[in-house]
C-alpha cells in the first residue's frame, strides 16, 4: 500500500491581483520507505504541495479544490485540525531551508529538541530531556550534552540543520519531508547532511519527500522523481530511468544546464524565456513557449501526463509521438 | 576599585573563551545582562537608582523628624545642621518628606507600569496572535484613548475625584490606574507589531509542523521572544509614569497633601515668595524627579543596547 498519495490536487490562492493556481492536478504518491524527490524551479508549487499535505495552508486564502491526500489511507484535507496536529511532528515531520531561523533564538537546543517528546510522546520534561541528548548524539554531534545546552546561536549553519533534522526524527516519523534541506549549507556540509538523511533512512525504513532544485541532491538521495513545471508534474519516474533518459524538454534542460565537474563548455546551457505569470497560465503546455520542440498546437491542447513505461510517464506531445 | 572590577571581568571573559565558548552556554537574555555590566553608564545609573531606592526606603527611620510632624517654631528654616534640607511652611523636615515622597513617587511610577504592562502586553499580544475581530477590536480601543488628549482628561479625573472627596490616602491607587490606563495603548501596539512579525517567523511555522498545541506555541515559542521588547518599553514607562505623577500632583490633580510626592513638594515654587527666597522647598524634589527620570532612561537605553542593538532607532 501506497503511504502517501497526493490525488489530483490543485491548490489556488485568490490575491488582489487575480487567481493563482499554484498547484493543479498534482498526482504522486510515495511508498513507506520510499524516497520521493520532487524537482523544479522556484515558484513551480513544490513547497505549496508541501505546506498542503502539512495542513499549513492559509485558508481561506488557499484554496484546495476536488482532490485529495491519503496518508497511511486517511484523507488528510477531511481531516479534523486537532487530529492533523497529532499527525504532524508524530508521523509526518518537515525539515527547512533555513535551519538558522526555523530554530527560536531564545530556547536552548535541549529545550527544543523536547517539545515533540512531550508533546506526541507524553513524555517527562527529564525523559525528554535525555531522549534529546541521545537524538543529538544520533544525528552525529560530538559533546551532546553540551550542545544540548547551547542557544542557536552558538551553532553552525551545519550543526543547526542535523537539530532540525534530530527534532524532526524524534517521534520516528513515518514520513519526512526535506523542503530544500542543503540550500542554504556549506558545499561540504550538504554532503555530510546527505549521508545523514540516507542514513536515517535506512535504519528507520522512513519514506522521504525530497523537495529541491538541485539535480545533484535527487541524484544522490531519490529512488523516484516528479519533475514540476508552474503547478504541474510533467514528468515522473525512477531516478536512473529519469536521468538515463529524460523525455519532457523541460526536464531535459534541466539536465543539460547542469554544470559536470571535468566537462568545460563556453556557455553553461540554459532553458531560455521565462517561467508563465501564474496569474495568467496559457491555456495549453505551460512549458510551451520555451520548448525548443515545440508543435504546432503544444499552445493550445495541454498534454495529460501518460504512462510510457512501467513507471514513467510524462506529459508532453512531441514525447508521446516517439514513443507512439 | 573600578579598575580591578574592570580587570576581573576581563580575565574571566579570556578564560572564558579559553575554556571554549560552549562550557558556558549563556541563554540570549544571560549574555544581554553581561552586555549590560560592560555599559558604564548604564550602571551608574542602575547604581544611582538602587541608592534612591535604598534612601527613600530606610531613609526615614533614621530621620529624627516625623514625616508630617509640624514645627510651629521651626517654619521656613533654611538647611542647617539639625534640618538639612531646612523645614517647610509648617516646619516639617524637608529631607524627610523628600523621602517618604521618593516612596509614593516611585511606587507610583512603578505600579502603574505594571499595571499598565499587564493590560497592554496581554491585550498586544493577544491582539497579535489572534488577529481578527479581537485584533479589531484592542487596536481601535487602544486608538481611542491615544486620540483623547491626556491632561484635560487628568484635569477632569482629578476634578471628579476633588468632588467625590476621596481621601488623600487611597488617592494615591486611583492615580495609579489612571496612569496606566493612559500608558497601556503605546505598549499595546509595540507588542502586537512584535507578535505579527514574530508570527510569521519561520520557527514559528516550525512549531506548528512539530504538531504542538495552540498555548504551547504562544507562551513558549512565541512570548519568550518579546520579553527583551518588554523590558525596556516597562523601564522607560516608569521614567513616564513618574513624571506624570509630578505634572498630576504638581496641579494638584494627583497625590494630594498631606501626603507627600515630588511632584505636589513642588507645587511650592508657585508662590513668589518661595521660588525666590525659599529654594530648598522646592529645589529638592525637581533635582529628584530630574535625576530619577535621568537615570531610568539612561538604564533603559543600556538595556535596549544590550538586548537587541538592532532596535535602536
Amino acid at each position: 500500500m501506497k503511504l502517501l498519495e497526493f490525488d489530483q490536487l490543485s491548490v489556488a490562492f485568490d490575491t488582489e491581483a487575480g487567481t493563482v493556481r499554484a498547484v493543479q492536478d498534482v498526482s504522486f504518491d510515495v511508498a513507506a520507505g520510499e524516497v520521493l524527490g520532487v524537482v523544479g524551479e522556484s515558484g513551480c508549487g513544490k513547497s505549496v504541495s508541501a505546506l498542503a499535505l502539512m495542513g499549513l495552508l492559509p485558508r481561506p486564502a488557499a484554496r484546495i479544490a476536488g482532490s485529495a491526500i491519503r496518508f497511511g489511507g486517511r484523507s488528510l484535507l477531511d481531516l479534523p485540525a486537532d487530529e492533523l496536529r497529532q499527525l504532524r511532528g508524530n508521523e509526518i515531520a518537515m525539515i527547512f531551508q533555513e535551519p538558522m531561523s526555523a530554530l527560536n533564538p531564545v530556547l536552548s537546543i535541549g529545550e527544543q529538541l523536547c517539545e515533540p517528546l512531550i508533546a506526541h510522546r507524553r513524555l517527562t520534561p527529564r525523559a525528554a530531556w535525555a531522549q534529546a541528548e541521545a537524538l543529538i548524539a544520533r544525528v552525529g554531534i560530538a559533546r551532546p550534552a553540551e550542545i544540548a545546552r547551547a542557544f542557536p546561536h552558538q551553532l553552525s549553519g551545519g550543526m543547526l540543520q542535523r537539530v532540525m533534522i534530530a527534532m524532526a526524527i524524534s517521534c520516528a516519523p513515518r514520513l519526512l519531508i526535506a523542503d530544500e534541506p542543503t540550500t542554504a549549507l556549506d558545499v561540504t556540509i550538504q554532503a555530510q547532511i546527505l549521508e545523514l538523511l540516507r542514513e536515517l533512512r535506512r535504519e528507520q525504513q522512513m519514506a522521504m519527500l525530497l523537495i529541491t532544485h538541485d539535480l545533484g541532491v535527487i541524484a544522490e538521495l531519490a529512488d523516484r522523481v516528479a519533475v514540476m513545471y508552474a503547478g504541474r508534474v510533467v514528468e515522473q519516474g525512477p531516478v536512473r530511468e529519469l536521468f538515463r533518459n529524460p523525455r519532457h524538454p523541460y526536464t531535459r534542460g534541466l539536465l543539460a544546464s547542469r554544470p559536470v565537474p571535468g566537462r568545460r563548455l563556453a556557455r553553461l546551457a540554459a532553458i531560455p524565456g521565462q517561467v508563465p505569470d501564474p496569474l495568467s497560465l496559457p491555456p495549453g503546455c505551460a512549458f510551451a513557449a520555451r520548448c525548443p520542440e515545440r508543435r504546432t498546437d503544444c499552445e493550445q491542447r495541454r498534454p495529460a501526463l501518460r504512462r510510457l513505461d512501467a513507471d514513467h510517464r510524462v506529459a508532453c506531445f512531441a514525447a508521446e509521438g516517439v514513443s507512439a | 576599585m573600578t579598575t580591578l572590577i574592570l580587570r576581573l571581568f576581563g580575565q574571566r571573559r579570556r578564560a572564558e573563551q579559553l575554556a571554549g565558548r560552549l562550557a558556558h552556554a549563556h541563554s540570549p537574555l544571560a549574555e544581554a545582562l553581561r552586555r549590560l555590566a560592560r555599559n558604564r553608564l548604564a550602571m551608574a545609573a542602575a547604581l544611582f537608582l538602587a541608592l534612591l531606592v535604598l534612601l527613600c526606603l530606610i531613609g526615614p527611620y533614621f530621620s529624627p523628624w516625623r514625616n508630617d510632624a509640624t514645627d510651629a517654631l521651626m517654619i521656613n528654616r533654611p538647611p542647617s545642621a539639625s534640618h538639612w534640607l531646612g523645614t517647610d511652611f509648617l516646619g516639617r523636615d524637608v529631607l524627610t518628606r523628600l523621602l517618604m515622597a521618593g516612596r509614593i513617587s516611585l511606587t507610583v511610577g512603578f505600579a502603574s507600569v505594571v499595571l499598565s504592562v499587564a493590560v497592554g502586553y496581554t491585550l498586544g499580544a493577544l491582539a497579535g496572535y489572534l488577529g481578527g475581530v479581537v485584533d479589531l477590536a484592542v487596536m481601535l480601543l487602544a486608538d481611542l484613548l491615544m486620540t483623547l488628549p491626556s491632561l484635560p482628561l487628568l484635569i477632569i479625573m482629578g476634578a471628579v475625584l476633588s468632588e467625590l472627596k476621596v481621601p488623600p490616602d487611597y488617592r494615591i491607587y486611583l492615580v495609579m490606574v489612571i496612569l496606566s490606563l493612559i500608558g497601556w495603548p503605546t505598549l499595546a501596539r509595540l507588542i502586537r507589531g512584535q507578535v505579527l512579525s514574530l508570527r510569521e517567523r519561520d520557527f514559528m511555522l516550525a512549531t506548528e509542523v512539530l504538531g504542538l498545541s495552540t498555548r504551547r506555541r504562544l507562551f513558549r515559542h512565541l512570548l519568550p521572544n518579546t520579553v527583551p521588547l518588554l523590558i525596556v518599553v516597562a523601564t522607560m514607562g516608569v521614567a513616564n509614569a513618574i513624571l506624570n505623577e509630578a505634572y498630576l500632583s504638581y496641579l494638584g490633580l494627583g497625590v494630594v497633601p498631606p501626603t507627600p510626592s515630588w511632584g505636589n513638594m513642588m507645587d511650592t515654587a508657585n508662590s513668589l515668595i518661595d521660588f525666590q527666597r525659599r529654594p530648598w522647598l522646592w529645589m529638592p524634589p525637581g533635582l529628584a524627579i530630574f535625576a530619577t527620570v535621568i537615570a531610568i532612561n539612561l538604564l533603559g537605553d543600556g538595556l535596549r543596547d544590550a538586548l537587541d542593538p538592532k532596535m535602536k532607532p
